[in-house]
């Protein structure tokens, strides 16, 4: 990934129109989102705002919003990613999908011994830094806590402070 | 506005006559001779050249088939071996003085060339665009001197424009632009378009494995284009 983002050459860029080259550009470009985005940690993609993968200064290229688009969306079709907004200018990226999140959840609770523990020390306590789970979007976290309590591995409950909840595993 | 309904009736009265004359065993004496009278009036009013006539031409354009592919041989093979019909519309006529053909009467005569064996042919782009080609000049060899243009160290970091091929070629830019885009399509370049203009480059796309993206393959042409793009940044 690092030599391909070292120096994109233009011609990734350039939207190609013989459609079995556009197929590979496309792929690739789907390979380079959720790379970038893993080891980045982001999971939002604004198509109105400056996105560093999208832009290349060493070779004054950026991706139009044609092209922007085009990616996201194979992303989107693929259930990697997800819309939003209605009008498609903002993406969530799901880098790992809502199921491999939770299984990755159960998998770091079970390591950890942690069968209670709060929202926020999921996404940012100790026991998560360089893990995938350090600096997880809240709503990607809740969207696969709910996914383990409708599969009962798990119960989502207010906490004692009034903004934060807490989460009780049974593994 | 008369004249343009004289001109519809004598019209009609020409595809009647078409239609009439495709028609099965019409040989009865009466409407033969009406059909006559017909072509008569018609030919009176100078306004449509009757059926009979259009049979003929077709060993006109036998003629002129033949005479076209001498004719277009060293033209051709001087540029390079393909030039625009548009061109050789323009030479033969010239070549012809006072009895030009018109661009229906090429097009017919070019086509032609198929029942023949003659060493050249007519060929459409993509585009649209036509030409008349040696077919000794065939798309493979095209593509072979491409590719090698394309893989040359410059080019693959900066790629190729239409006039670096026609220089290459030894062809019209515009004609080499066609053969870049129909390389193009064959999956054997890539392009970028920039304020510009446009450029091709040797297919990056087909060298990068997507099962393993992160790992150029090791004597591929990928991996000479980072060691290129390396050294130049």
């Amino acid at each position: 990934c690092k030599f391909l983002l070292h120096s994109i050459p233009k011609v990734l860029t350039c939207l190609q129109p013989v459609r079995e080259t556009r197929e590979k550009q496309v792929q690739l470009w789907k390979e380079l989102i959720l790379d970038y985005c893993r080891s980045q940690k982001m999971y939002i993609i604004s198509l109105e705002e400056d996105f560093p993968l999208f832009s290349n200064p060493k070779i004054e290229r950026s991706l139009s919003y044609e092209a922007k688009e085009v990616f996201l969306a194979a992303l989107v079709s693929e259930g990697r990613a997800e819309w939003i907004d209605k009008s498609h200018k903002k993406c969530l990226i799901l880098w790992l999908r809502i199921q491999d999140w939770a299984n990755y959840i159960l998998d770091f609770v079970k390591e950890n011994g942690l069968e209670v523990t709060t929202i926020e020390d999921i996404r940012s306590g100790i026991e998560t830094h360089g893990t995938e789970l350090a600096g997880i979007d809240r709503g990607v976290l809740m969207r696969a806590l709910r996914l383990l309590e409708q599969k009962g591995k798990a119960v989502i409950f207010k906490g004692s402070s009034a903004d934060d909840e807490g989460v009780k595993f049974s593994v | 506005s008369k004249a343009k309904e004289m001109m519809e009736l004598a019209e009609k009265m020409r595809q009647k006559l078409l239609t009439n004359s495709s028609a099965q065993s019409n040989s009865n004496d009466e409407e033969m001779g009406s059909k006559q009278d017909m072509q008569d009036l018609l030919l009176s009013v100078g306004i449509v050249s009757p059926v009979t006539k259009e049979t003929a031409g077709a060993l006109y354009h036998q003629q002129l088939s033949r005479q076209l592919a001498d004719f277009v041989r060293v033209p051709v093979e001087r540029a390079g071996g393909m030039m625009a019909l548009v061109d050789v519309y323009c030479l033969f006529n010239r070549a012809r003085g006072t009895e030009l053909i018109s661009p229906e009467d090429l097009l017919q005569a070019c086509s032609l060339w198929e029942k023949f064996d003659v060493p050249v042919m007519l060929r459409k782009f993509d585009s649209g665009v036509k030409v008349i080609q040696t077919k000794t000049h065939s798309d493979d060899e095209v593509f072979a001197r491409i590719s090698s243009l394309a893989q040359k160290p410059d080019a693959l970091l900066k790629g190729i424009s239409p006039s670096d091929a026609a220089f290459t070629l030894g062809i019209a830019p515009a004609l080499a632009k066609e053969h870049l885009l129909n390389a193009e399509n064959k999956g054997l370049l890539c392009r970028d378009v920039s304020p510009d203009g446009f450029r091709f480059y040797i297919n990056l796309f087909n060298e990068i494995d997507l099962q393993n993206i992160h790992l150029p393959k090791a004597h591929g042409l990928y991996h000479t284009w980072i060691s290129l793009a390396t050294a130049a940044h």
